[in-house]
């Protein structure tokens, strides 16, 4: 059954599809593991999303501890934020454009360790994968 | 079971840096050069099929960039030396001429590039040349219609038969002289390197002088490439300097600097001889261990005669010997802390010209062996040996021949007086 | 100094990481000597997306800008995962060169060279 993206049981879903998935295991096995490696997203307004929501993602050695919606960004620590509408968003939760090919456009604004990223840009790509894994419903359409 | 990369290459003294250049050439050379390296005889006189190859090198590789300061766009290699050797043994198993060609493009320029003593003024006028997207090919014109050994043989002769002259006036030098042979004249080079005398017939130091000459600056003239041997992928010809006005500062250092630093490009030019010998030692190796692995004589491959295998193992102990001798030699030179000398220093010149009588002596061993042990295979253009057979030749002759560099060697180690 | 320019408008993704790449390994003294006083231009192109930007090093001062300038002393491109490696130090610049993984024009020597500032230690 699809579930709404976003809300707090497509999180759960995805924390499940990343929990569930070896790839993710093997190429995270270092990811978080000395660093922050919680992320925090912000997806703003358009597309049928009206207001700005927090998705907060505790990733650490290879395994999602925690994934939910958030009300206030400030009561998460995470180590790298990523920013972008729900426009853009839609198409990576479909899985139908590449999350990094969005960073790398600079469609999301990604901050945090980037020697991190590029050191476990395999992780990043297979956790941005299993968006694809579940499936959504979405806000205007 | 071993390959060429197994041959004496101290792995702590040359960077990894400079190993992975070595390895871009040889790539390179793979796909460019080889299959076409059979046409190049033919091609002595044009270089059509040369001259972009020597564009790839030495622009979009970066050989020329490689040893200029990083202000004026070169890439300043940290152990330069080092990355010659590398950079002539590589190319030099693709073809000896080619890598004369294009390491002389830098050769008359360590007086001013190489630290401790560079000339930042006309490292500043020459650098964006030598480092930008066009072939520029510089030339180190020493030898002359009368004995080129005898201009090599600054140590017993000090210059009194050089006859290229330099003349000052005003703020200028005017040139005057005939040389020839050098690597990259004729259409090729761009800038040459002139070793002239201030003062004709002089002995004194200080009248030996380095001067940069363009070589679209009027008065210059060059004559037609010789047919050699071998050696095709270098072009050789006759240059005439009639009246030739440079600005006073293209004198390399001046007084006495001059002929320090030129010395030093010498010891480099020795050198960079054995590390050719080492490379083409390198490919007739490859050549031989193919040919005689599968070639079967006699019921049972060539090499597993024990004739043939005598042969083989003197192949390889001519360059493990050498290549252990010459990255020694390099050491030293690359280390002053360590061993004393500055790399200008005489006796460095001296040491090294045993090693490239040495290493010149072991190459045209190996062809030859190599080369009787092929029949007529050996002969034939198609496999290549009959190419380094005619190419390694001249390495022995040129800086000198054979006679100064024995000379040379000997007057080091024995303080010889009269030779 | 460690700190890149931005030199134009806001950086685009690939800008921002290998600024931020630049910056923390110019800290490390080794890497900040090896590409200190080069001076020379490098254009990095993301395979898939088609992204470029150009890293100016100008004897020590080190700057990111969007898009590919004309004439760069060197070129590479490569897909992010590619670039991933050689930045993490996992793939050598050479091997991905020799393995074809990468595509390079231009100054190979400076290439490699100028690649030294976007490789992390460790
Ligand atoms: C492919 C190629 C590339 C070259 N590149 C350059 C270059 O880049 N720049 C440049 O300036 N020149 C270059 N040369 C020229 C070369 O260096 C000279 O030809 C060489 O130095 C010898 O000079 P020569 O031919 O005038 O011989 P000569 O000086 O006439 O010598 C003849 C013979 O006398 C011997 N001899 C030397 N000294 C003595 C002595 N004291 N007593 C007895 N015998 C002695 C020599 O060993 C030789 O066998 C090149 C030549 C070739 C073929």
């Amino acid at each position: 059954m699809a579930v709404l993206y976003p809300s707090n049981e497509w999180c759960q879903e995805w924390k499940k599809a990343i929990n569930s998935n070896e790839v993710i295991e093997e190429t995270g096995k270092n990811w978080g593991v000395d660093f922050n490696g919680n992320w925090l997203f912000e997806v703003t307004p358009g597309g049928g999303l009206d207001k700005t929501t927090y998705l907060y993602l505790e990733a650490k050695a290879g395994k999602c501890s925690d994934s939910r919606l958030i009300d206030d960004p400030s009561e998460v620590d995470a180590g790298f934020f990523c920013t972008g509408s729900y426009e853009l968003f839609k198409p990576v939760v479909k899985g139908e454009q590449d999350f990094i090919e969005g960073v790398v456009r600079g469609v999301f604004k990604l901050k945090g360790d980037m020697t991190k990223i590029m050191l476990n840009a395999r992780f990043i790509r297979a956790v941005a994968d299993s968006l694809g894994t579940f499936e959504s419903e979405f806000l205007g359409e | 079971m071993p390959t060429i990369d197994d041959f004496i290459r101290p792995k702590e003294w040359v960077s990894g840096f400079v190993s992975d250049l070595g390895r871009v050439i040889r790539k390179w050379g793979e796909e460019r050069y080889i299959p076409i390296r059979q046409q190049v005889d033919e091609d002595w006189k044009e270089h059509k099929i040369v001259e972009p190859l020597l564009k790839e090198v030495l622009v979009d590789l970066g050989i020329n960039a490689a040893f200029f300061p990083a202000e004026v766009g070169g890439t300043d290699i940290p152990d330069p030396l080092t990355c010659v050797t590398v950079v002539c043994e590589e190319l030099a198993r693709i073809d000896a001429g080619f890598c004369v060609a294009a390491i002389c493009s830098v050769w008359g320029m360590v007086p001013i590039i190489w630290k401790p003593h560079r000339n930042m003024e006309l490292c500043e006028e020459f650098g964006p040349k030598f480092c930008g997207p066009e072939l520029f090919v510089g030339c180190h014109v020493m030898t002359e219609p009368d004995s080129g050994a005898d201009i090599e043989n600054f140590g017993r002769l000090q210059g009194k038969t050089i006859k290229t002259t330099a003349t000052l006036d005003g703020d200028e030098w005017i040139i005057n002289g005939h040389k020839l042979w050098a690597s990259n004249s004729g259409k090729v080079g761009d800038l040459y390197t002139v070793i002239c005398t201030t003062n004709k017939g002089s002995t004194d130091p200080d009248d030996f002088a380095l001067i940069l000459v363009p070589a679209d600056a009027k008065g210059v003239s060059v004559g037609n490439p010789y047919q050699k041997c071998g050696m095709s992928a270098d072009i050789n010809t006759d240059v005439w300097f009639e009246n030739v006005r440079v600005p006073k500062r293209y004198r390399m250092h001046g007084p006495g600097d001059d002929l320090k630093y030129w010395r030093e490009a010498i010891t480099y030019g020795s050198i960079g001889s054995t590390a050719i010998c080492v490379g083409v030692m390198k490919n007739v190796y490859e050549i031989i261990k193919k040919w005689t692995s599968e070639r079967v004589i006699a019921g049972k491959p060539l090499k597993e005669h024990s004739i043939v295998a005598d042969m083989l193992s003197e192949v390889t102990i001519l360059i493990e010997s050498t290549s252990a001798w010459m990255w020694t030699l390099v050491r030293e030179i690359s280390r002053p802390d360590i061993y004393g000398w500055d790399p200008w220093d005489e006796r460095y010149l001296l040491k090294t010209r045993g090693l490239s009588l040495f290493a010149s002596n072991a190459v045209e061993r190996a062809c030859s062996r190599a080369m009787d042990f092929m029949g007529s295979y050996g002969y034939a253009r198609e496999f290549d040996i009959e190419k380094h057979y005619r190419d390694q030749k001249v390495i022995g002759l040129w800086m000198g021949g054979k006679t100064l560099k024995t000379l040379e060697n000997a007057r080091y180690w024995y303080n010889l007086e009269t030779l | 100094m460690s700190r890149v320019e931005i030199i134009g408008e806001e950086l685009n993704g690939l800008g921002m990481t290998l600024k931020q790449i630049i910056e923390t390994n110019l800290k490390v003294p080794d890497i900040k000597e090896k590409v200190g006083r080069l001076k020379g231009s490098l254009v990095v192109r993301e395979k898939q997306s088609g992204i470029s930007s150009t890293i100016i090093f100008d004897e020590g001062d080190v700057g990111v800008q969007n898009d590919a300038i004309e004439r760069p002393a060197a070129f590479i491109e490569a897909g992010f995962l590619e670039l991933a490696d050689i930045s993490s130090g996992r793939l050598g610049p050479v091997k991905a060169l020799l393995a074809g993984k990468i595509k390079a024009k231009g100054n190979l020597i400076k290439l490699l060279k100028m690649s030294q500032a976007l490789i992390s230690r460790g």
